[in-house]
């Protein structure tokens, strides 16, 4: 069957993008149950929640996308040796997130202080940066998997790493940073 | 050409290609195993005329065939920006070297099964009276089920195994427990009398006809034979050297090799079609003797390719380097300094050999020498091609430039 054709496409693309579907309704069921207690209550929260999420679902794609190519190419075996150039990708992408962190952290204080709620900024700067820090490390777990996957079965990583990593993203955000900022404030 | 379209002399089947997850260095580094073997095999089944030998080579190149294809799957699956293509395109470029190595090895052995026997004055140009690498079957019940280790061919009979075959699986280099089963083909190198014995003990000995004695004609021909082997296989070490130590001065001499190698390409035509009449009255053996030339010209072909993508800026990949790095040895190229210990001087009156360096040719401004005797005499800017040990780099360095007029001062 021609890859092209609406049928392959679909039989395709279909499992696949109902459990991306699963995936999102759970982060928008997340969200509906704190959207009262915590993001309307520290609206600097729900300012910042599309950027904060996209950004660590985008390190997630980026970390995927370089580790296919290295174990394409055979910088890193099948079972991701040597460690030193895992680790380095994954020290290197961390530093990258600590930085849209603060970013992140400096925006979210300024609408905070516009709003009027009462929350420090060493407290904002840690919500972001422990739910930050937190997400990305899960996603590159799944990240790890996602790769082997991709190299075992040559997946296409528009159609399957990219969207995966952005709706996992999503999830992993919100909830961490709900969690976080439940016992930080 | 492809031996398996040549004539029906082999009927490969050609193994269906579908993606595997292999890494590219990974497929990089059999390809290159697989036809530096070819090479090897493919020489010496030509000239011993053996038959199983020359149908191991076809085996291997259909091996290296399907191997590049998974290669350049699992290469277009790597790249995503311009920094990937850059690096992926001399990936891609030295694996069609590789192959194009391989397919000139597949020529020669093809040679074989199309039934055209050497002429004896390829035997004298390449000196091949020491040792022999031949293919043999495991059918004696007494190997089977053995470990190499157990078997110890290497003491006991003076043959070392470089690799076994089990149906369509390779494998190079065997470790020593490696188990052989019935089926197997092993293939062994060492002393053509090891060799000989060795096909007894496995009941395939055939005895050589007798040669020819040299005649003073063929001279001219079989030492132009023995420069393009020679030059094949220094130019082969030399690009692979050029792309690891992204050296554009060894590279160049490899593209100096492949104008030369052209040059003499021609002459030994020439002279193979002017004297074909008195060289033999069978024109099998004529044809031979051409083809052994095209297969020449195409592997230095091959080699030229893979020095082009050092001269084209491109960095080697770290992988190359990898790859390369497991040969033990290291080609350099060294300009002859004026007051060093080399000018001027006798290769036997030279430190060369004592360091460990092997000379594997000298090139004196368009001319060549290649495998200089003890006699030769190093001219200063002579241009040194050696063959060395990594550690004695410097030191061997220092003796053909000679010492800077600074070391002077202080010694």
């Amino acid at each position: 069957m021609p890859y092209y054709k609406a049928s392959s496409i679909i039989k395709q693309s279909l499992p696949f993008f109902l459990f991306l579907l699963v995936l999102s309704l759970t982060t928008g069921n997340v969200l509906n149950t704190f959207v009262d207690d915590v993001l309307y209550k520290y609206i600097f929260l729900l300012v910042v929640l599309p950027g904060f999420i996209s950004a660590i679902g985008d390190t997630g794609s980026v970390f995927v996308s370089r580790l296919t190519s290295h174990i394409f190419i055979g910088e890193l075996d099948s079972s991701f040796r040597p460690f030193r150039i895992l680790f380095s990708n994954i020290i290197g992408l961390l530093l990258t997130t600590l930085t849209h962190l603060l970013a992140i952290s400096g925006i979210a204080y300024i609408v905070s202080l516009i709003f009027a709620i009462g929350v420090d900024l060493v407290v904002i700067v840690a919500i972001f940066l422990l739910s930050g820090f937190s997400s990305v490390l899960i996603l590159m777990f799944f990240g790890i998997i996602t790769t082997y996957l991709t190299y075992k079965y040559g997946l296409n990583p528009d159609n399957f790493t990219s969207p995966l990593m952005g709706n996992l993203g999503d999830l992993v955000g919100s909830a961490t940073l709900i969690l976080f900022a439940l016992l930080l404030i | 050409m492809y031996g398996k379209y040549a004539g029906g002399a082999s009927r490969v089947e050609l193994k269906k290609v579908e993606y595997k997850p292999i890494s590219v260095k990974e497929l990089l580094v059999q390809m290159s195993k697989f036809s530096s073997l070819m090479v090897d095999l493919a020489y010496t089944a030509y000239l011993y005329n053996k038959k199983s030998l020359a149908e191991e080579v076809m085996k291997l190149e259909e091996q290296v065939d399907y191997l590049s294809y998974l290669l350049l799957m699992n290469a277009s699956l790597a790249v995503r920006d311009k920094e990937d293509a850059e690096m992926i395109a001399g990936i891609l470029k030295m694996a069609s070297a590789v192959d194009g190595i391989s397919n000139a090895a597949a020529d020669i052995a093809n040679l074989v099964l199309l039934g055209i026997s050497s002429h004896d004055l390829v035997d004298y140009a390449f000196e091949l009276t020491y040792e022999t690498v031949d293919a043999l079957e495991i059918k004696n019940t007494g190997f089977i089920g053995k470990t190499l280790e157990e078997l110890s061919f290497e003491s006991k009979l003076g043959v070392n195994v470089i690799a076994v075959r089990k149906g369509k699986k390779w494998i190079i280099d065997p470790s020593p427990d490696t188990k052989l089963e019935k089926g197997d083909i092993i293939i062994v190198r060492g002393t053509i009398d090891s060799v000989d014995h060795m096909e007894r003990v496995f009941g395939v000995y055939e005895e050589v006809i007798s040669e020819e004695e040299m005649k003073p004609e063929w001279k001219k021909i079989s030492t132009l034979v023995e420069d393009l082997k020679d030059i094949n296989e220094i130019m082969i070490y030399l690009a692979y050297s050029a792309l690891m130590f992204h050296n554009h001065r060894l590279a160049k001499e490899v593209l100096e090799l492949e104008e030369y190698t052209d040059k003499l390409h021609t002459e030994y035509e020439l002279e193979v079609l002017k004297l074909h009449d008195k060289l033999s009255k069978n024109e099998k053996t004529i044809l031979g003797l051409l083809r052994l030339g095209i297969a020449a010209e195409n592997m230095a072909d091959a080699a030229a390719m893979m020095a082009e993508i050092t001269l084209r800026g491109l960095e080697p990949h770290p992988i190359i380097r990898d790859i390369i790095n497991e040969s033990e040895e290291l080609i350099i190229a060294v300009r002859v300094g004026e007051h060093s210990d080399v000018a001027n001087k006798k290769l036997i009156d030279t430190n060369l050999e004592d360091s460990g360096a092997i000379v594997l040719a000298v090139r004196r401004g368009k001319k060549w020498y290649f495998k200089p005797t003890e006699e030769f005499i190093f001219h200063p800017d002579d241009i040194l091609i050696l063959k060395i040990f990594p550690e004695m780099k410097t030191t061997i360095k220092r003796l053909v430039k000679g010492a800077s007029p600074k070391e002077k001062a202080v010694q």
